[in-house]
């Protein structure tokens, strides 16, 4: 891949390997059509259209491909759950609503090289003999929309999308779908729902499994941006090779996103378990800015807990021996981190040098979550305000040191007890920050608040409770 | 909503806006229709309400918001009910009550921007627009300035974590915004908006011209009938959509 | 596994389509498919809901009935299970509670409602319901049959943790003619915006705003008008939709309740009365999956306020005279009085105009009066109206079925008598429940023309204000009693209250009018009770053979084949 050059200031980190994001600020590549097939474009789809639908879904099993849109689901399994014998129509839908604050991957994809998705979700569709798919885009990307849209009707012209796509007798529709803000929609049933034109609330599984019941009651694939990228490359490469590269339980290449206090932040394509935490930040990164030093990792989008920098983790060597390591010794691949108790998630990497004052940064995330909750579970509609007013007080010196609790116990109270995943993605960070830096949580309470009224109406209702002299 | 109006009377209550004066005003057009049924069609049949997202889409981007009377309209559109787009409306942050101005700024202000310094630019651009930060609250996060040239809106991740602080104009993001920058933008939409102006004075003038040319020649040629010409809807034309921005890649460099 | 040779309990199960599942530690049956808050309610153990309504789709939103679960270990593959002493699997609880109306039974899976993860995910989702809601209970009308109120005192923690402010929303709204919203009490389950889209598809509620704002509303200018509107008061778990008729009206907890049915059409839904010290306060629908499901009209829901109203007879009123004004009078001057005038009538230019709205043993008691007065002329008024498709039968007389059983009258017979009337070939009339210038078709100078009328009513109306003798007797509400419905179901009226002033029961009134005219059938003069009645027409008529007035129960028996059906309890069966 020499003869590829960037964009000056663009090019790749060394340790980088670029397959999906290959065309990302890549030198005289524009969107189009053209640009695309006179780089190889659309040939794997030629291949796998000669293929039998069933041994496209085994190749993408035999490639370990694991989703990157956050859980990590395999997606060849999840293409198999349509039910056997199934005779409603099957639909897929891209999951392009990128809302988990961190991650920041598919909007290069999707800005810059589309056909490359369309390529992958034709493959998909052909895949599970969907005819009908629809691409979800976040409102946030409106030049997306149109570069999309027209990227579109050049696949369509090309003959790759519409009627017996490049006489195969596959026949294909992609519409473009844009959403209009919101976190939720970004869960496959909430997206669901909303390309559906009702509020979009996730749906409660069982019975709602997309695969089994999903738009409009039929089965349904909801797969990221980069996992259909992923599938166009594990086509490209055979599932067995693209199985052989990188971490074991999580091949292939990653996107990594990283953002906040380091040097050089960005996004970088690498091979999954390739590096450590240690070797993305201070290597690829540049590490932190000067005179400055690391203090916590959010490893997986908000909504991943945070991790200490001085935190010791204890792993266990397959001697059986117990190792010592910090979180800049762990791998990046999809599972590593699980097993300090947090997450990679969709790969966004939030860093935090020691300048920042950790009831601040959850400050900032509750009100997050709290503005996003879709408000259909009791829980997480009323428990994230709560959350969300709770930090604001302690950030504002009016918490007493019984609230750090609190805060902590009605996160407890959402986690596990909500319609989706959700009520986890907004109780972790706060109970991951009110432990691993309660010291921090506390120095901004005093005693004397927990006699204090927190609200007007208690306000008003203690006049007539205590005597003013 | 304000304490006189009762809850339910608010969902369909008009809220005045500065920004809509650089829009024209809701009106269901032929036109418009036929958007709206091709909108329709894109979903399979019987999946109507599926085209309420983009219907609406297609009336902010025409006139700038979703006012009480479209939601009755899109719901006929859709085959659904007022309430329930009602439902629609309110729940996403996207979709706008009220309507923006010319230039609307959205800034990003969750964690990633947050640690860049996106909440700080608040206060700054809102000194820029004359408008009080004050009055942008968690439930409202939107102020529009009293000329109606500019709004702010404090929003949620824009998915571009890595390059904070990003603000968005209209449908044109700009990362690592600095005030410098916001000065930059903010002059170059003043810019663009005078340009705006000066070519619609110059259809005016134009349309004038023609109208008194047209006039003239009625005049002249027969005497029977002098018939107005249809008047020409430029002023719709320089209030219609900013010019999509051609080429903003996502990432400045 | 143990050495009993004998089937394994699974094995028992699947043979009569059931699995075995252990609630709290015991072990019972349930036929697949069961919910498990059906399932636990069912053995007595209760599972607290909000949004789970069996009649509507599950929403599986409010979390209130989160329970432990646990299912058989997952076997490695080629093991086999391993089955305790009791034959059972042994149960790996799972560390995240479950939702028990969305998830259904399985074999072999344990529940736990007693255990630390149940107790606390509930104490947990009550807090967190309380914490916006206001502590408005004293002024509530839901107090007393509020849920958030019951689960509270049940699971709740006692004390509250939350001190900020709270969120603010529309209060005392008014979203029908009927209703009032209180957006601020809402738990938003969504039952009242289920039941108005699915049951009577009509989508006038929704849900606005967004998390902690969201809201119950209807679109401005529309409004919650459907004739089932009050339903949502019913279902709706705490006080946020409340009714506007029964609004601070009576604390609920001095109220009581008496099972009985409608009988403002021939459906026959199936109804609670709520009463105090012989006042009606309210009407709600009482379950009855065959005849009302768990609904009822607005219109009938209503249709109550006649009971306690001025326009009650309380006593006997006679007319001394043809032209002189009516005067009350005592039951035995009166009935003495009667039994004179009756004689004098010639039974060939007399009728007697009954109703379809009378129980079968006062049609039973009227047929004993026509024969003993040799009358033949005799039909009911029918009474037709529109089917809405849901609950409202186009038949709007409650027991047209049980007329043309005891009687063998179905209202063909009306348009002779009124001829008779208008031509002077009648000039007595017996009117019994009935007011003959309505639906009837008599005119005020046709009853001028009669040279007597005899009016047994339990509210005064045109008939009786012309009567020479007035007859008090009783509302649905004030006796007991039997009806058929359009489907040809049997049931039973209650007496919620005492019978007002001096009016008596319909039945008991004929009876002794009848008695006292000269029958001395025992099978007439000797019934005690309408129960009694019942046993002597089930000797006559085929169709009720062997009933009694226990075993016709609340729900009701269906005694014959009529053909027709009540559609919305059609579409909810075909929806199984």
């Amino acid at each position: 891949m020499s003869e590829i050059t960037y964009k000056p200031g663009k090019e790749p980190h060394p340790r980088e390997t670029r397959r999906i994001f290959r065309n990302i600020d890549r030198e005289g590549y524009d969107p189009s059509i053209k640009c695309f097939m006179k780089d190889g474009g659309y040939q794997t789809l030629k291949k796998c259209l000669k293929m039998e639908p069933a041994d496209i879904t085994n190749e993408v099993k035999k490639s370990g491909l694991r989703g990157r849109g956050g859980a990590g689901f395999p997606t060849g399994v999840k293409w198999t759950f349509i039910p056997k014998g199934n005779t409603k129509p099957v639909y897929l839908v891209c999951n392009c609503d990128e809302s988990e604050p961190g991650t920041f991957k598919d909007r290069f994809i999707v800005h810059q090289d589309p056909h490359q998705l369309i390529e992958g979700m034709i493959i998909a569709c052909y895949a599970v003999q969907a005819h009908y798919a629809v691409i979800y885009m976040r409102e946030e990307f409106p030049e997306a929309a149109r570069i999309m849209q027209n990227a579109l009707q050049e696949a369509e012209e090309k003959n790759f999308l519409g009627k017996n796509i490049q006489g195969s007798g596959f026949d294909l529709k992609i519409v473009l779908h844009r959403g209009a803000g919101a976190y939720i929609c970004g869960e496959e049933t909430g997206l669901i729902n909303s390309i559906e034109g009702v509020r979009p609330y996730p749906r409660i599984k069982p019975p709602f499994f997309p695969a089994a019941i999903g738009l409009y009651g039929c089965p349904t694939i909801v797969n990221n941006v980069e996992s259909l990228c992923q599938v166009r490359q594990v086509m490209m490469m055979g599932g067995e090779a693209y199985a052989a590269e990188g971490a074991q339980r999580s091949p292939g290449t990653r996107i990594i996103g990283v953002s906040g206090d380091v040097k050089r932040p960005g996004v970088y394509e690498i091979i999954s378990g390739s590096i450590t935490y240690g070797e993305l930040l201070y290597d690829i990164c540049g590490g932190p800015r000067i005179g400055r030093k690391f203090k916590a990792i959010i490893p997986g989008g908000a909504s991943a807990k945070v991790m200490r920098c001085d935190e010791i983790l204890k792993d266990r060597n397959p001697d059986g021996t117990v190792r010592e390591m910090t979180i800049f010794d762990v791998p990046m691949d999809l599972d590593s981190i699980a097993k300090f108790g947090s997450m990679s998630g969709s790969g966004g990497v939030i860093v935090m040098d020691d300048t920042r004052s950790m009831p601040k940064v959850l400050n900032n995330l509750n009100r997050f979550f709290a503005w996003e909750s879709c408000g259909q579970c009791s829980p997480c509609r009323e428990g994230n305000p709560w959350m969300y007013k709770l930090s604001t007080r302690i950030c504002e010196g009016k918490g007493a040191p019984e609230d750090v609790d609190l805060l902590k116990s009605v996160a407890d109270n959402i986690c596990g007890r909500t319609v989706c995943a959700f009520g986890e993605a907004c109780s972790w960070p706060t109970q991951a920050f009110t432990t691993k830096f309660r010291e921090e949580f506390l120095a901004l309470t005093k005693p004397i608040n927990a006699l204090k009224p927190h609200s007007a109406e208690t306000a008003e209702a203690r006049k007539f409770l205590t005597r003013e002299d | 909503m304000s304490e006189t109006t009762n809850a339910i009377d608010a969902i369909a209550a008009p809220v005045s806006s500065p920004g809509e004066k650089f829009f024209p005003k809701f009106e269901v057009t032929p036109e418009l229709v036929a958007k709206a049924q091709e909108l329709v069609a894109l979903y399979p049949e019987g999946k109507e309400q599926s085209a309420v997202l983009p219907i609406i889409h297609h009336i902010q981007e025409e006139f700038g918001y979703v006012c009480p009377e479209a939601m009755p309209w899109i719901a006929e559109m859709c085959k659904s009910t007022a309430i329930h787009v009602a439902g629609i409306v309110t729940f996403y942050p996207g979709i706008h009550r009220k309507c923006p101005g010319k230039f609307h700024f959205r800034v990003c202000r969750t964690i990633a921007c947050a640690l860049s310094g996106g909440e700080e630019l608040l206060p700054y651009i809102c000194s820029k627009m004359g408008v009080d930060p004050a009055e942008m609250t968690d439930e409202e996060p939107m102020v529009v300035s009293p000329d109606g040239l500019w709004s702010l809106e404090a929003v949620e991740c824009l998915a571009n974590c890595g390059f904070g602080p990003n603000v968005m104009v209209n449908d044109v993001l700009h990362s690592q915004v600095t005030r410098g920058k916001i000065d930059d933008i903010m002059a170059a939409c003043k810019k663009e908006l005078a340009a705006e102006r000066k070519e619609a004075a110059a259809a005016k003038k134009e349309a004038a011209a023609a109208r008194r040319e047209a006039r003239a020649a009625a005049a002249a040629e027969a005497a029977e009938a002098t018939e107005p010409t249809a008047e020409e809807p430029v002023a719709k034309k320089t209030a219609a959509k900013k010019a999509p921005a051609k080429k903003a890649a996502p990432k400045k460099k | 596994m143990s050495n009993n040779p004998t089937i394994l309990p699974k094995d028992a199960a699947a043979a009569e389509g059931k699995v075995n599942v252990q609630i709290n530690g015991k072990w019972y049956r349930f036929p697949k498919g069961t919910r498990i808050a059906d399932a636990c309610n069912s053995v007595g153990v209760h599972v607290p809901c909000f949004c789970y309504h069996p009649k509507l789709s599950v929403a599986g939103s409010c979390r209130m009935c989160l329970v432990e679960q646990g299912m058989p270990p997952r076997l490695a593959p080629g093991a086999t299970p391993t089955y305790g002493e009791d034959g059972y699997q042994p149960i790996q609880w799972m560390p995240r509670a479950v939702i028990a109306c969305a998830n259904t039974v399985a074999e072999n899976m344990g529940i736990r409602t007693d255990s630390k993860l149940t107790s606390e995910a509930r104490r947990g989702v009550l807090e967190f319901l309380l914490t916006n809601h206001p502590l408005d209970c004293p002024i509530c009308d839901q107090a007393g049959e509020c849920k958030l109120q019951e689960y509270t005192t049940d699971y709740g923690s006692g004390t509250h943790r939350f001190t900020e402010s709270k969120t603010k929303k529309g209060k005392n709204l008014s979203i029908g003619p009927r209703v009032n919203l209180d957006q601020e009490r809402c738990v938003l389950c969504r039952r009242c915006v289920r039941f108005m889209k699915e049951i009577v598809g009509e989508e006038v509620l929704g849900v606005v705003g967004r998390g902690t704002h969201n809201a119950i509303a209807c679109y401005p200018g529309t409004s919650l008008d459907s004739n089932y509107s009050m339903n949502v008061v019913d279902i709706c778990p705490v006080g946020a939709m409340t009714s506007k008729d029964f609004r601070f009206k009576m604390r609920v907890w001095f109220l009581k309740s008496t099972p009985t049915i409608d009988v403002n059409c021939g459906t026959g839904t199936n109804i609670n009365i709520w009463t105090r010290e012989q006042q009606v306060y309210r009407i709600t629908p009482r379950q009855n999956d065959e005849v009302n499901s768990c609904w009822m009209p607005d219109s009938h829901r209503l249709n109550y306020k006649y009971i306690n109203a001025p326009e009650r007879i309380l006593t006997p009123m006679v007319k001394t005279d043809h032209g002189a004004p009516q005067r009350p009078s005592t039951w035995d001057a009166t009935l003495n009085m009667v039994v004179e005038q009756l004689h004098s009538c010639a039974p060939t230019e007399t009728a007697i105009i009954c109703s379809a709205r009378m129980t079968n043993e006062e049609l039973y008691m009227v047929r004993a009066l026509a024969r003993q007065l040799g009358v033949t002329k005799i039909d009911i008024v029918p009474r037709k109206g529109e089917n809405d498709g849901l609950l409202v039968s186009d038949d709007r007389n409650p027991n047209t079925n049980g007329a043309k059983l005891i009687l063998g009258k179905n209202g063909s017979g009306l348009p002779a008598i009124r001829r008779g009337i208008k031509n002077n070939s009648i000039r007595f009339l017996i009117a019994l429940g009935e007011d003959v210038t309505e639906e009837a078709g008599l005119e005020a100078e046709d009853l001028e023309a009669l040279d007597y009328i005899l009016a047994m009513s339990h509210s005064e109306n045109a008939t009786t204000k012309v009567a020479d003798v007035v007859l008090p007797s009783v509302t649905f509400a004030e006796k007991y009693g039997t009806m058929i419905n359009v489907a040809g179901r049997i049931q039973r009226l209650n007496k919620a209250i005492e019978p007002q002033g001096e009016s008596r029961p319909d039945w008991d009134i004929l009876r002794q009018l009848t008695e006292m005219l000269g029958c001395d059938c025992p099978r007439v003069i000797a019934c005690p009770s309408p129960m009694i009645i019942l046993e002597e027409m089930a000797q006559e008529f085929e169709p009720l053979k062997g009933l009694t007035w226990g075993s016709i129960g609340n729900g009701g028996i269906v005694i014959m084949d009529t053909g027709v059906t009540i559609p919305l309890i059609e579409r909810e069966k075909g929806k199984k």
